[in-house]
C-alpha cells in the first residue's frame, strides 16, 4: 500500500520543521536557550564546586585553571554559582509561564469563544492587570509574605496573564465560526470541549510564541528583584543578586560584572531572538508545532 | 402519501439582525430563509439550488440545528426539532450529520485523521475500547474508499478530494439517517467532483441515507437528486421530481437556471434565451409581490403586488408562479405558457 509506505517519511520531514527552521534562521538564539537549558538542568551536578562554601583566602580572583570563571567576594567558584543561578532562572521562567500561561491562556479561551459580556468583563480583567507595575505588585507580595522566588514570580507571572490572555482570545475568535467548530457542534460536542479539543491545539504555536518573549521576561525580573533583595534569598545563588555583589567590587574584579552580565543577557537575548524566529515560522499559515 | 417523511420542514423562516450605530441597535432584519416547506422521505435526495446569498447554508444550518430557526417547524422522525436546545440536540445529532463545503476548513488541522473519526463517537459517549475504535476507523475510511493509513495523516497532508471523503467518513460515524450535504463538491476540482457524487450515491444505496443536497450547480445535483428544490432569496420557488424538472421546469427562475447550465443532452430543450440579468435583490428589503419580479423576464402586472403560494401543478410538482397554470384536462401546462409568453 503507497499510504503506507509514504506516511513515516512525511511525518519525519514535518517533524524536522521547527527545529530545522530555527537551525537554518536562528542558530545563535538556538544555542543560547540551549546552553541555558543544559545548565539548568545538569549544572548543579556538574559544577566543580560547591555554590554556597565560602573560603575568603581564595575571594575576587580572576579565571584560572582551578576557578574557570574565578572567584565571588566570598571566595566561592563563580562557575559553579552561575550553573546554579541558571536553574533559579529557570525555575523563574517556570512559575511565570506555567501560572500567566494557564490563567491568561484559560482567560483568553474563555472570552474569544463565548464572546459576548464575558469577553466584556475578561478584557477588562486583563486590562486592569496589565495595567498594574510589576514591581510594585512585586514589592506588595514580597511585603505581605516574604521575600523569596516563588513570591516574586507571582507578581511577573500575573503580569504575563493579559500577554497570554491576547492571544488565546483571538485566534478563539479566529476559529470560532470555522467548519471544523461547527462540524464539532453539529456531532454534540459541548462547547467546553470544543474549546479544549477543537480550539485550543490550534493556538500552541502562538502561545510558544508568547511563552519565549514572557519566560526572557520572567528571567529579566527575576534578575532584578534578586538584586534589590526581594527574590531569591543568601546564599543561593542567583544572577541579581550576583550582580549586586559584583557591583561593590567592580574596581577591584571587574570580570566578576563581565562574567554574570554576560551570561544573563546571553539568555535573555536567545529567549528573545527564539521569540522572533518562532513568531515568523508561525506566520505561514498551516505552520505548528 | 405512504409513510410519513424522514424529515418535515414547514414555514420556516430565519431572520438575522442587522445591528449598527452606537448602542449596536437592530438597524434591519435580513430575512435569510423566509418560509420554506419540503419534506425528504427516507433514502430520497432532495438536490437544493439557487443562487450565492439565497439562503442555502442558512436553510441546511437550521435542519441541522447549529441555528434555531425564528420561525416553523422541522419534524424529524415524527419530532419537531425547530427549537430544542443544544443540550436537547445532543443525542438527536447522530442521526443528521452535516458535510461541509470546504474540506480543509470543516477538518481540525491539528488533528490526524483517525483521531477525527474517533472523536465523532466520542463525543457522543460511544467510544469502546482502542481495539473498537481503531476497528471502527478502518471501517469507516474503507466506506469511503481510503486505506486504513490514511488514519495517521493531518488533513494537509491530503488531496482535495481525500479530504471531503474524511468529511464523509466523518459524517457517517454515528450511522445517521439524514445527511445534510452544504455545497459538498463546490471547492473540488472537476476531475474530483464526480468521484465525490458517486461515493455520496453509493454510499447512500448501501445505507439508506437521505441527504439534502445543496449546490448553486444544476448539473452538480443531476445525478444525485430524486427531486430538485430551487431557492430564490429565501424561498422556494419550484420542487419537482428530478427527471420532469431536468425536462423542463415550470419556474421562469428555474428555467433560467438550467439555461445557465450547459447541456450534454443535445435534445433537451435550450433555454438560452432565458438568462436572467442583474443582481440579486438584497435580503434586507426583499421585492414586493414575486421576489423574482424585477429579474423575470415575463413578469406581468401582478407579480409586483401578489406574493404568489408554493401550489401543486400535479405529478407532484410545486411552483410559485403566477403565470404557470394547470389545465384542466391533465398535466401541467405552466412550462408551455410560460414558454410561449416569454417568445412574444
Ligand atoms: N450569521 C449571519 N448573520 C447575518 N447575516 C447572515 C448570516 N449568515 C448568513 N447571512 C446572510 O443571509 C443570506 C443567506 O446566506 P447563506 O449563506 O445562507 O446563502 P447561500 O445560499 O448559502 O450562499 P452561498 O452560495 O454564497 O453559500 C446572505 O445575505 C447572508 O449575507
Ligand atoms: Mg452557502
Amino acid at each position: 500500500m503507497s499510504a503506507t509506505a509514504t506516511s513515516p517519511g512525511r511525518e519525519r520531514r514535518r517533524q524536522a520543521g521547527v527545529l530545522g527552521f530555527l537551525i537554518r534562521r536562528s542558530p545563535v538564539a538556538l544555542a543560547l536557550v540551549a546552553l541555558f537549558l543544559l545548565a539548568a538542568s545538569i549544572g548543579p551536578i556538574v559544577a566543580p564546586h560547591s555554590m554556597t562554601d565560602t573560603n575568603l583566602a581564595m575571594a575576587l580572583q580572576g579565571p584560572s585553571a582551578e576557578h574557570w570563571l574565578g572567584t565571588d567576594p566570598l571566595g566561592r567558584d563563580v562557575l559553579s554559582r552561575l550553573l546554579g543561578a541558571s536553574r533559579v532562572a529557570a525555575q523563574a521562567f517556570l512559575i511565570v509561564v506555567l501560572l500567566g500561561g494557564v490563567i491568561g491562556t484559560t482567560l483568553g479561551l474563555i472570552a474569544g469563544g463565548r464572546g459576548g459580556i464575558v469577553d466584556l468583563l475578561v478584557s477588562r480583567i486583563t486590562e486592569i492587570l496589565q495595567g498594574f507595575p510589576t514591581i510594585l505588585v512585586a514589592i506588595v507580595i514580597v511585603a505581605l509574605l516574604s521575600p523569596s522566588l516563588t513570591n516574586a514570580m507571582i507578581a511577573v507571572g500575573l503580569a504575563a496573564v493579559p500577554d497570554f490572555a491576547r492571544v488565546s482570545r483571538s485566534v478563539a475568535i479566529q476559529l470560532r465560526d470555522r467548519e471544523f467548530v461547527d462540524a464539532a457542534r453539529g456531532l454534540g460536542a459541548s462547547e467546553l470541549r470544543i474549546l479544549w479539543s477543537e480550539i485550543l491545539p490550534n493556538m500552541i504555536g502562538p502561545l510558544v510564541v508568547v511563552a519565549s518573549f514572557d519566560g526572557a521576561q520572567a528571567v529579566l525580573w527575576e534578575a532584578s528583584l534578586s538584586f534589590l533583595g526581594l527574590g531569591v534569598q543568601p546564599p543561593a545563588p542567583s544572577f541579581g543578586s550576583m550582580l549586586r555583589e559584583a557591583q561593590s567590587f567592580l574596581a577591584i574584579q571587574p570580570s566578576l560584572a563581565i562574567v554574570v552580565g554576560l551570561a544573563v543577557s546571553g539568555f535573555i537575548l536567545g529567549l528573545n531572538l527564539l521569540g522572533d524566529a518562532l513568531g515568523e515560522y508561525f506566520q505561514k499559515p498551516g505552520r505548528n508545532i | 402519501m405512504s409513510a410519513q417523511p424522514l424529515l418535515s420542514v414547514r414555514g420556516i423562516r430565519k431572520l438575522f439582525a442587522i445591528r449598527g450605530g452606537l448602542f449596536r441597535r437592530v438597524k434591519a432584519e435580513l430575512r435569510a430563509v423566509d418560509g420554506v416547506s419540503f419534506d425528504i422521505a427516507a433514502g430520497e435526495t432532495l438536490g437544493l439550488v439557487g443562487e450565492s446569498g439565497c439562503g442555502k447554508s442558512t436553510l441546511a444550518r437550521c435542519v441541522a440545528r447549529l441555528h434555531e430557526p425564528t420561525d416553523g417547524s422541522i419534524v424529524f422522525e415524527g419530532e419537531d426539532i425547530a427549537h430544542k436546545s443544544m443540550r436537547e440536540m445532543r443525542p438527536l445529532r447522530r442521526r443528521i450529520q452535516l458535510v461541509f463545503q470546504d474540506p480543509m476548513a470543516s477538518l481540525n488541522p491539528r488533528k490526524r485523521v483517525g483521531s477525527i473519526l474517533r472523536d465523532a463517537s466520542r463525543i457522543q459517549g460511544l467510544g469502546g475500547s482502542r481495539q473498537e475504535e481503531r476497528d471502527r476507523v478502518v471501517e469507516l475510511l474503507d466506506h469511503v474508499g481510503l486505506a486504513a493509513a490514511y488514519a495517521d495523516r493531518h488533513p494537509h497532508e491530503l488531496s482535495g478530494g481525500q479530504r471531503q471523503r474524511i468529511g464523509i467518513a466523518r459524517a457517517l460515524a454515528l450511522n445517521p439517517r439524514l445527511i445534510v450535504a452544504d455545497e459538498p463538491v463546490s471547492a473540488l476540482d472537476v476531475s474530483v467532483q464526480a468521484q465525490i457524487l458517486n461515493l455520496l450515491k453509493e454510499l447512500q444505496e448501501k445505507l439508506g441515507l437521505s441527504i439534502l443536497f445543496i449546490s448553486h450547480d444544476l448539473g452538480v445535483i443531476r445525478h444525485v437528486s430524486d427531486r430538485i428544490g430551487v431557492m430564490y432569496l429565501g424561498k422556494l420557488v419550484e420542487l419537482a421530481p428530478a427527471e420532469a424538472f431536468y425536462q423542463g421546469p415550470l419556474h421562469p427562475y428555474s428555467q433560467a437556471l438550467l439555461a445557465a447550465v450547459p447541456m450534454p443532452d443535445p435534445d433537451a430543450a435550450t433555454h438560452a434565451d432565458k438568462a436572467i440579468e442583474g443582481d440579486i435583490p438584497s435580503p434586507i428589503n426583499p421585492p414586493s409581490g414575486c421576489r423574482f419580479h424585477t429579474r423575470c423576464p415575463i413578469a406581468a402586472d401582478i407579480c409586483s403586488r401578489v406574493e404568489p403560494a408554493l401550489e401543486h401543478h400535479g405529478e407532484g410538482r410545486q411552483v410559485a408562479c403566477h403565470l404557470v397554470t394547470t389545465s384542466t384536462t391533465g398535466g401541467p401546462t405552466g412550462a408551455q405558457a410560460v414558454r410561449t409568453f416569454s417568445r412574444e
